[in-house]
């Protein structure tokens, strides 16, 4: 076990009585003090809770009473996630001085009923969309591989938490990547799960269509045990999937033989400029999983920019429609970034709306039809590593086709694995996407990829 | 009324208007990518069948 375990590693030596909750949350609570005013990760921290938390957590572990290998971790929720004594902010002077919310989320009751410690509150782009941004009440997070960079948003806080060992793992939202993107730029493993697995009840929504909630944490295997302790049926929740939650952990270790894997190459070549290391990463995964008997091929997907441009309308025009209330009587309160991206929601018709969500229905038909030939789809996570926070393109979304977003339109599961370092000593990342319902297979070979590659070495700030 | 801003009843100064000719321009060129296939998929189907009711 390394400076800072895994959920799965930390659960084992809490059965074997080497390590105990509150020891793993003491030190987590030490790094909260050491790195976040570097960082930027946690935005509120409640370290008596967490402790008197982690101390029920070692009673019951010491007196054979655990929960499962959540009980005991130290965790902590996105901001735009209710969870109990904690307003909900979103970042937003929008929301300044709410109260605090009366009961958890789903998500983050199913947590704490596992037993997770919860530590606090993270950072988040605006409402989960506007950053990296320097006008909102607290700063951007930034990224514990090198402060001066970009952690990609909007589940930035949990990224850098996590990559920094304040948190073993945390919850995340994913409209158009804002899982998958924190993790790929940090090295950590973020799994957007499929569309109605985990409730969105108690967390405020960017886009309803398009909005997905789950987990990020060190490793696939950690996401298995994360997801599986808050996937399920939720009556609140409209698009909650009625049907039991599948087994995300029993399957886990039987590897990908036999597995096709489609590498989308028009993707891969040309449709955005992947670094070398990011290509080369994409290689390696596919060797990789030749070597543990996947069977890769070239698949033909729909143009990555005729999903983007569905995807952006849509996103945009729900955002608007949540939004514009705010946006005529509080339009000041809003950072400059995601008032300006909200307003151009004003120029969209309800033709436009309807347009785009009709062309998302045959692109799902289309890749439907392409994962008749094979059971994952490969590409990468990110362009490369990440960049300097001061050279964010705030209109890059309008700009770039996005290689995340064809999941949300999808609902399919689709996670991001890191694959390395590049040249600049930054992580980057692969992305395994399955077809809707089959999570559990999405991290079988997410598992199976992240022991054949090995371990990752620590962010240069843990490792003095 | 002619202004798309105004019409949905948001206030934007000139300096923003100016911050937004280029995202416009990039937010035009997707709409109308869209709409060039839009008319081609039929059947629409905006709301599908509800299931039983309890």
């Amino acid at each position: 076990m390394g400076l800072i375990p895994t959920i799965a590693e930390a659960a084992r030596a809490f059965a074997a009585r080497t390590l105990s909750p509150v020891e793993l949350t003491r030190s987590c609570l030490e790094r909260v003090e050491r790195c976040n005013a570097t960082l930027h990760a946690f935005l509120a921290l409640d370290p008596e809770g967490a402790l008197t938390a982690a101390r029920a957590a070692e009673g019951r572990w010491m007196r054979g009473e655990a929960k499962g290998p959540l009980d005991g971790i130290p965790i902590a929720h996105k901001d735009i996630i209710d969870v109990a004594g904690f307003p909900t902010t979103a970042c937003s002077r929008v929301l300044a001085g709410m109260p605090a919310a009366p009961a958890d989320a789903p998500i983050a009751a199913r947590w704490r009923a596992a037993g997770a410690v919860c530590l606090g509150k993270l950072t988040t782009h605006e409402f989960a969309w506007g950053g990296p941004s320097f006008d909102l009440p607290t700063p951007p997070a930034r990224n514990p591989w090198n402060p001066d960079h970009f952690t990609a948003g909007s589940s930035s806080g949990t990224a850098a938490a996590i990559a920094s060992g304040m948190i073993l793992g945390g919850t995340g939202s994913d409209t158009g990547g804002s899982i998958r993107g924190p993790a790929a730029l940090c090295g950590l493993a973020g799994i957007k799960p499929s569309y109605g697995l985990v409730p969105r009840t108690g967390v405020l929504p960017l886009a309803w269509s398009l909005d997905h909630v789950g987990p990020l944490a060190r490793t696939a295997e950690d996401c298995a045990i994360l997801l599986s302790a808050c996937a399920g049926p939720d009556p609140s929740d409209p698009a909650s999937d009625p049907r039991p939650a599948p087994d995300l952990l029993s399957g886990l270790g039987e590897g990908v033989h036999g597995l096709r894997v489609g590498l989308p190459h028009a993707w891969l070549e040309g449709a955005l400029p992947l670094t070398q290391a990011t290509r080369q990463a994409i290689d390696r995964a596919a060797d990789i999983l030749r070597d543990l008997g996947a069977l890769p091929c070239r698949i033909d997907l729909p143009p990555l920019q005729d999903l983007t441009d569905a995807g952006m309308v849509i996103l945009l025009a729900e955002a608007f429609a949540i939004h514009a209330p705010w946006l005529r009587t509080r339009r000041e309160d809003y950072g400059e970034i995601l008032r300006e991206r909200l307003s151009l929601g004003a120029l969209l018709s309800a033709e436009d709306y309807l347009a785009a969500q009709r062309r998302r229905r045959a692109l799902a038909a289309a890749i439907a039809e392409a994962m008749r030939e094979v059971d994952l789809i490969l590409t990468a996570a990110a362009v490369g590593e990440a960049p300097p926070i001061a050279a964010v393109d705030r209109w890059s979304g309008f700009k770039l086709p996005n290689l995340l977003l064809p999941f949300n339109l999808t609902g399919q599961p689709a996670i991001s694995v890191a694959a390395g370092l590049g040249a600049g000593g930054l992580p980057v990342a692969i992305q395994l996407a399955g077809r809707p319902g089959e999570d559990a297979l999405v991290l079988r070979a997410a598992h199976a990829y992240e022991i054949a590659r090995g371990p990752l070495p620590l962010p240069p700030l843990l490792a003095g | 009324m002619a202004d798309p801003f105004a019409r949905a009843g948001l206030t934007l100064s000139r300096e923003e208007r100016a911050r937004l000719a280029e995202p416009m321009r990039l937010l035009d060129g997707m709409l109308a990518r869209l709409r060039a296939v839009a008319a081609t998929e039929e059947p629409a189907t905006i709301f599908p069948p509800p299931r039983p009711w309890a």
